[in-house]
């Protein structure tokens, strides 16, 4: 088996300020997989995200992506790369100001597009999410699940090989959550997009990951399937899968 | 101390890549005429009745230091003289940063905090073209504009509490109006509104854009941020003023 390696991060450390976050991370993502880093509140786990779009820059290590080395790009180089990634914020971080059209088609606006042309692309993408009927909504008026679905569609515009999830159920009712889930499996499976899927919340991530990672102070802990993660005996992650079960 | 270089060093840079995205393409000339509006036209009414208020109690204030020496035939100079020098332009900043100013922090910094500013690098576009810049052209150029028409509501309030309570008629109420303007008095009004306005711009931005900690944080950005616009505003005026005083001597 030898499937490519689209993203890269060697030995990557990060700081906030005095704060070491991330104290020498490696990551591969493989095309068409589902990535799922877990980790507790405040592990880094978006940080490693922001890394990875360019929204941060790493203070040592490097970061590849789709065979490129990334890591001291300047801004207008970062859009040139962003262009083939797709981004599920945490909450959707739609633009409040705008409709869901506006929204979904922002980058379509933005290259100046035909407003027939962006209509179409627009419907497409929301109806791969279910939500074509919203277009005209405001983000405002739209439940936290429609929110992120709406933000999966944005995220589609542009067909990325490789789609970023941050916490996408996180806050969400069982039934939307799983919703989101069928969405993220079913890009998978249908379109072949690759995606790292951020979360701390087992039951979903169990079901969306080809293969799991734990972050812990900044390093990972443990890489492998989910049936290795079930039965790992590390003390941490054993307190992980115990404490998720009484909640 | 140190907190403070730091603060002046960051809006220096904001300044700098503003004005370098200013002159370079692409210009959002739509987002542009959009916040025109909504900075600007939208403050039309709190524009028009803080002249109003304004020229009111310039009159009675007027009035009554020039009553007992029988020189009624002043008041309409004075009046002309403080407004567009001096009270215009500084209430009227104050007034219009308290909507703008606040408004434009609340906004950038809420859409900070809910990483909508990020969602928009991601998606290919810089929001200090699409967002910053429009707001910071906005107010800069449109203040002028509002305070001008704010001295001018100020003067017809003054007129009609002059021509009530002084007798003074409307032909020698105007003239002398018109004899107060020095050409150079306008140039000051609008130097100090051009300077207000791009202080409101630049430090509501910035402040927004600094924004930390969820929502909270974003209420207290905005008190700060109009704080620090007032003072900056009286700070500034009291700099042009002596520039203007220098030139006029
Ligand atoms: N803007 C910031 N300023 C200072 N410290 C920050 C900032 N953003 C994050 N941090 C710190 O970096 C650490 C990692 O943050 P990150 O958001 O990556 O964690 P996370 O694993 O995504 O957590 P969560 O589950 O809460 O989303 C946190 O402990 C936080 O204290
Ligand atoms: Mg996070």
């Amino acid at each position: 088996m030898s499937r490519q390696i689209i993203i890269e991060m060697r030995d990557v450390w990060f700081s906030y300020r005095e704060r070491e976050v991330l104290k020498g991370v490696n990551l591969r993502l493989y095309e068409g997989e589902n990535l799922v880093i877990l980790g507790g509140s405040g592990s880094g786990k978006s940080t490693i995200l922001r890394l990875l779009l360019g929204l941060e820059k790493c203070s040592r290590g490097r970061i590849y992506i789709f065979g490129k080395d990334v890591t001291d790009l300047n801004e207008d180089g970062w859009f040139e790369v962003r262009r083939k990634i797709g981004m599920v914020f945490q909450e959707g971080a739609l633009f409040d100001y705008m409709s869901v059209r506006e929204n979904v088609g922002f980058r379509l606006y933005e290259e100046g597009y035909k407003e027939e042309n962006i209509d179409r692309i627009v419907r497409e993408k929301l109806r791969i999410v279910g939500l074509e009927s919203v277009i005209d909504a405001m983000p405002g008026d739209l439940s936290g699940g429609m929110k992120r679905r709406v933000a999966i569609a944005r995220a589609l515009v542009g067909e990325p090989g490789v789609i970023f999830y941050d916490e996408p159920t996180t806050g969400l009712d069982p039934i939307t959550a799983r919703t989101i889930v069928r969405h993220i499996n079913m890009l998978k499976e249908q379109y072949r997009v690759a995606s790292i899927i951020v979360t701390h919340e087992l039951e979903y991530a169990f079901s969306l990951a080809d293969r799991l990672m734990m972050l812990k102070d900044g390093k990972f802990i443990f890489e492998g399937s989910v049936e290795d993660f079930k039965r790992s005996r590390d003390p941490y992650i054993v307190k992980f899968l115990g404490r998720e079960e009484m909640v | 101390m140190y907190l403070l270089l730091f603060h002046i060093q960051n809006i220096t840079i904001l300044f700098w890549q503003l004005l370098r995205r200013t002159f370079s393409k692409p210009f959002y000339w739509r987002d542009l005429l959009f916040e025109m509006d909504s900075l600007g036209f939208a403050s039309l009414p709190i524009t028009i009745l803080t002249g109003i208020f304004l020229g009111l109690v310039l009159t009675l204030q007027a009035a009554i230091g020039v009553h007992k020496i029988g020189a009624v035939s002043l008041v309409p100079r004075a009046i002309t003289i403080s407004l567009i020098r001096e009270i215009g332009p500084v209430v009227g900043s104050l007034m219009i940063a308290g909507r703008v100013g606040s408004g434009i922090t609340s906004q950038i910094g809420s859409m900070k905090v809910t990483y909508q500013l990020d969602a928009m690098r991601v998606l290919g576009t810089d929001p200090l073209r699409k967002l910053i810049l429009p707001k910071f052209l906005a107010i800069t150029i449109m203040l002028p504009l509002l305070i001008i028409l704010l001295c001018f509501s100020g003067l017809v309030s003054a007129y009609f509490l002059a021509s009530v309570n002084l007798n003074i008629g409307a032909v020698f109420f105007w003239n002398e109006v018109l004899r107060g303007i020095k050409f150079l008095d306008l140039i000051n009004n609008i130097t100090k509104s051009l300077v207000f306005g791009g202080i409101i711009g630049l430090f509501g931005n910035y402040f927004g854009l600094e924004v930390e900690g969820g929502t909270e944080g974003v209420g207290r950005a905005t008190t700060t941020s109009v704080i620090v616009i007032f003072i900056s505003i009286l700070a500034a005026d009291f700099i042009l003023t002596k520039i203007f005083y220098e030139i006029l001597k």
